[in-house]
């Protein structure tokens, strides 16, 4: 029982991606929409580096890190279309963003 | 032994963490939540030897990204009495299509269909250290890690771009988004965040800040 196998990681960020996708889904307010979207890449993070566990090359922790740095990028850009659209609206939640409807 | 306690304890911590990101209802809340999340997801790493991206998560993600956030929270007044969407009527079918994958990929992998063995720590510490690390990444991966840097460098010119779009001239206000700010606010009876913020288009926006930080704070503080 008390083995570590790459599936437990699979797992576990299965269980992550999951609550980040809820959140994703379920929160009104942008901000916490982007925060979610940071939990769901945190855990492509760790089901990346878990890869690196099963075939012991160093390889895709380098994958992990340029997904960190797209997910700075992401972050950035999230945050100034944040502000963007806050301006614009004056309410900072995605259900302002209706006029396409 | 020391790796299986250590993964369930952080793992524990941060399926709890991450669920009160996404369940607690002010954002303050949420921000320092998942700074713990970070944090643990940084000691899960260091269990899977991964010890510089641990670093770098530390670095950027709980050091750079979350005090972005904070700033970019501490500008507005956020609306607490409806933090979650209501459930509508497509929720709840896509909640069950999700729920139904993830329960076959989470079944396929624990009845064995896929192969389940045990990680070699030796051979993990042995191929896992930073100098594979960077062999790996000026090596194979030498031209995304080059797209990388140019990506970076376009996100940093398009947030300078859209910021200074958003001095010039900013857009008429629609009326429909006011007025379903004023509904929820009506309806739960707190200030609506229409009436503290609206001067921030009609004032001169500070061009030293960018962002007209002292209007915005003048106004809400209050």
């Amino acid at each position: 029982m008390l083995a570590l196998s790459v599936e437990l990681y699979f797992i576990f960020s299965l269980i992550i991606f999951s609550i980040g996708l809820f959140g994703f889904m379920f929160r009104r307010s942008l901000i916490m929409m982007f925060i979610s979207a940071e939990i769901m890449l945190m855990a492509v993070n760790v089901n990346f580096v878990a890869l690196s566990l099963r075939y012991y090359d160093a390889y895709w922790q380098v994958v992990a890190a340029l997904t960190i740095a797209v997910a700075a990028a992401e972050a950035a850009i999230g945050l100034i279309l944040f502000i963007y659209i806050f301006k614009l609206r004056g309410v900072p939640t995605s259900d302002a963003l209706n006029s396409l409807r | 032994m020391f790796h299986v306690i250590f993964m369930y304890i952080f793992g524990a911590i941060s399926v709890a963490s991450a669920l009160s990101v996404v369940l607690l209802s002010k954002v303050v809340y949420s921000i320092v939540m998942v700074l713990v999340f970070f944090i643990s997801i940084a000691a899960i790493l260091i269990g899977m030897y991964a010890e510089y991206l641990a670093l770098i998560t530390l670095m950027v993600y709980a050091g750079a990204i979350m005090v972005l956030y904070l700033f970019a929270m501490i500008m507005f007044r956020q609306d607490t009495s409806r933090a979650m969407r209501g459930i509508t009527s497509v929720s709840i079918p896509l909640i069950l299509v999700i729920a139904i994958i993830l329960t076959i990929i989470w079944g396929t992998m624990i009845t064995g269909v896929i192969r389940v063995d045990d990680i070699d720590n030796i051979a993990a510490a042995n191929a896992l250290t930073v100098a594979n690390f960077s062999e790996s990444l000026f090596g194979v991966l030498l031209i995304p890690f080059e797209i990388v840097s140019v990506l970076l460098l376009l996100a940093m010119m398009g947030a300078i771009l859209i910021s200074n779009r958003m001095e010039k001239k900013v857009p008429p206000r629609n009326k429909s988004g006011t007025k379903s700010g004023a509904k929820a606010g009506a309806k739960s009876g707190v200030p609506i965040m229409n009436q503290t913020v609206i001067d921030l288009r009609d004032k001169p926006i500070n061009t030293a800040t960018g962002l007209g930080s002292g209007n915005i704070s003048g106004k809400i503080v209050e």
